[in-house]
């Protein structure tokens, strides 16, 4: 199947020295579903901005990110815009923020039409609103969003994203102002309702569920990527973040001692290193290269 | 009888202008020493007002809740009951060294400030956080961290009840988990109860003896009534 996003070696580095990305290279199929998932701070919400282009001015960006043949990296306004105004839809992470709090919410999901000049056909936001679970949509689109729960804005975030048929919808925690059974009712209809979906989230259960493939970053690299990696995980950083998941059955789930790395000071061997339980002497020296979808020696054999 | 918390028809309605909100509605729960109840419901369903009622911050329409068997008088006891809060940064003092937040629910029982400054020292070793300056602020730390650093301070003044509002919303899952085991340790080994709220399920189904639902202000499930049903007796 042809591919929707191709990320190849992409790095980010903040004005402030941050190296969220390093060398990051990613694949998402048109109709599938790409999940990123990993602690905070792992580069997820960045690889997404850098698709945006919202990453500050300063910060210094190499490496290529292509969506349907435009280029993200280095993007000039005309590319700036068919990327966000076509190709791209976004469902942001704090739908309080997201939302403005002196509009009525449905004069929020129209600009998704008016930000394209378009007029929204009659009945459209109301039906779009229904979609995503809204009750009564036509009544509670003329409210404000402090009206509105945050888990009920950020599914009318999803009806708006999804207006105009993206190539490929970026969701950042979509569902984390989310209770678990409407989380997982939300994930569905954003994933029916998306063409292409990069999925950023912390929710591993959820993400199990609606991703085709999975990758998992830690300290702005991909360590594990594939199918099964939250199913059969095989990076030792995949494995501790499966434990730390509740899983009911399983008993009380186990911690991940210790904190990613300053991403401000150079990494010598493993990022994970010195808190991986596996880590052999060469892990702290030498930098391991994905390789068969996991970038780690020790249990590649 | 030595339940902790006992609450029977427990009601609480809110009113503006025409609007009326039933929050809590009929209310039965018991919960005994050392017991985790989980609450789990969505925003709005009356979760955070069931908690502020069973901590006496706030009192019920109708119904009665017991103490210790005794019924509540206007307000508990000082350090009867303890809240472990959301969000663990902004619950901590910025200005405060750590033992100081730590040691604030001894200040009533324990004048000597050596010896409120050793108890805190004890109890951040016992949350897992023995490696810390006992002297830094909470701006040093992580968010884990400062969840751990008020749970010390829960936890330190042996209160009979511990109200935790969704204490690990907002926390990377491999932190979360870690918080999750210290509740549960709260519970075994100092007996005290907790009542968890929160929207994770799966959490509570882990953490919890019972889960409750609560639904427009009703609870329900295997959680909820006056009766006592043990994880392990199921």
């Amino acid at each position: 199947m042809a591919e929707v996003l191709t990320v190849d070696d992409l790095h980010v580095t903040y004005p402030d020295g941050t190296r969220a990305l390093r060398g990051v290279s990613l694949a998402l199929a048109d109709g599938a579903c790409l999940a990123l998932v990993g602690e905070s701070g792992s580069g997820k919400s960045t690889l997404l901005r850098a698709l945006l282009s919202l990453l500050p001015r300063a910060s210094v960006v190499t490496g290529s990110a292509i969506v349907g043949g435009v280029e993200a990296v280095g993007a000039d306004r005309a590319a700036m815009r068919r990327l966000r105004g076509g190709l791209l839809g976004h469902v942001a992470q704090d739908p309080h923020t997201a939302a403005d709090p002196l509009w009525t919410v449905g004069r929020s999901l129209r600009e998704a039409w008016r930000a394209r000049r378009l007029r929204p056909p009659p009945g459209a936001p109301a039906e779009r609103a229904r979609a995503v679970g809204i009750d009564r949509p036509a009544e509670r689109l003329r409210q404000h969003p402090h009206q509105w729960s945050g888990g009920m804005l950020q599914r009318a975030q999803i009806a708006g994203a999804g207006v105009h048929g993206p190539l490929v919808t970026l969701a950042d925690e979509p569902t984390s102002a989310l209770d678990a059974e409407l989380a997982a009712i939300t994930l569905g209809v954003l994933r029916r309702d998306s063409r292409a979906l990069l999925l950023v989230s912390h929710d591993l259960r959820h993400v199990a569920a609606v991703a085709d493939q999975v990758a998992v970053l830690y300290a702005g690299r991909v360590v594990e990527v594939g199918r099964d990696a939250l199913t059969a995980p095989r990076h030792p950083y995949t494995r501790a973040l499966v434990a730390a998941t509740p899983r009911p059955g399983h008993g009380l789930p186990t911690e991940l001692p210790g904190t990613p790395p300053d991403l401000r000071a150079d990494i010598v061997g493993c990022a994970f290193a010195p808190r991986c339980p596996l880590a052999v002497n060469a892990c702290h020296h030498s930098d391991p290269a994905l390789a068969d979808g996991v970038a780690c020696p020790v249990v590649s054999g | 009888m030595n339940l902790v918390v006992e609450a029977r028809g427990l009601s609480r309605t809110y009113r503006k202008g025409r609007l009326t909100v039933h929050a809590v509605s009929d209310v039965d729960l018991a919960l005994a020493p050392g017991e985790i109840l989980g609450v789990e419901g969505r925003s709005g369903s009356g979760k955070s007002t069931l908690l502020r009622l069973l901590m006496g911050v706030e009192r019920p329409d109708a119904g009665e809740i017991l103490r210790d068997g005794r019924p509540a008088e206007r307000r508990p006891p000082p350090g009867w009951a303890m809240p472990v809060f959301q969000d663990a940064r902004g619950s901590l003092d910025p200005r405060w060294p750590l033992w100081r937040t730590v040691a604030e629910p001894l200040i009533p029982t324990t004048g000597d400030k050596a010896a409120r400054r050793a108890a805190a020292e004890d109890w951040l070793t016992r949350v897992g956080l023995a490696h810390l300056d006992p002297h830094a602020r909470p701006t040093v730390l992580s968010s884990g961290q400062c969840q751990r650093v008020a749970i010390a301070r829960a936890l330190i003044a042996g209160p009979r009840v511990v109200f935790a509002d969704e204490p690990t919303a907002g926390l990377d899952t491999t932190t979360a988990a870690g918080i999750t085991r210290l509740l549960r340790t709260a519970a075994d080994e100092h007996g005290t109860a907790l009542v968890v709220v929160s929207h994770d399920a799966d959490r509570l189904a882990v953490l919890a003896d019972r889960v409750a639902r609560m639904e427009s202000g009703r609870l329900m499930g295997e959680g909820a009534g006056g009766q006592r049903v043990r994880r392990d007796g199921l």
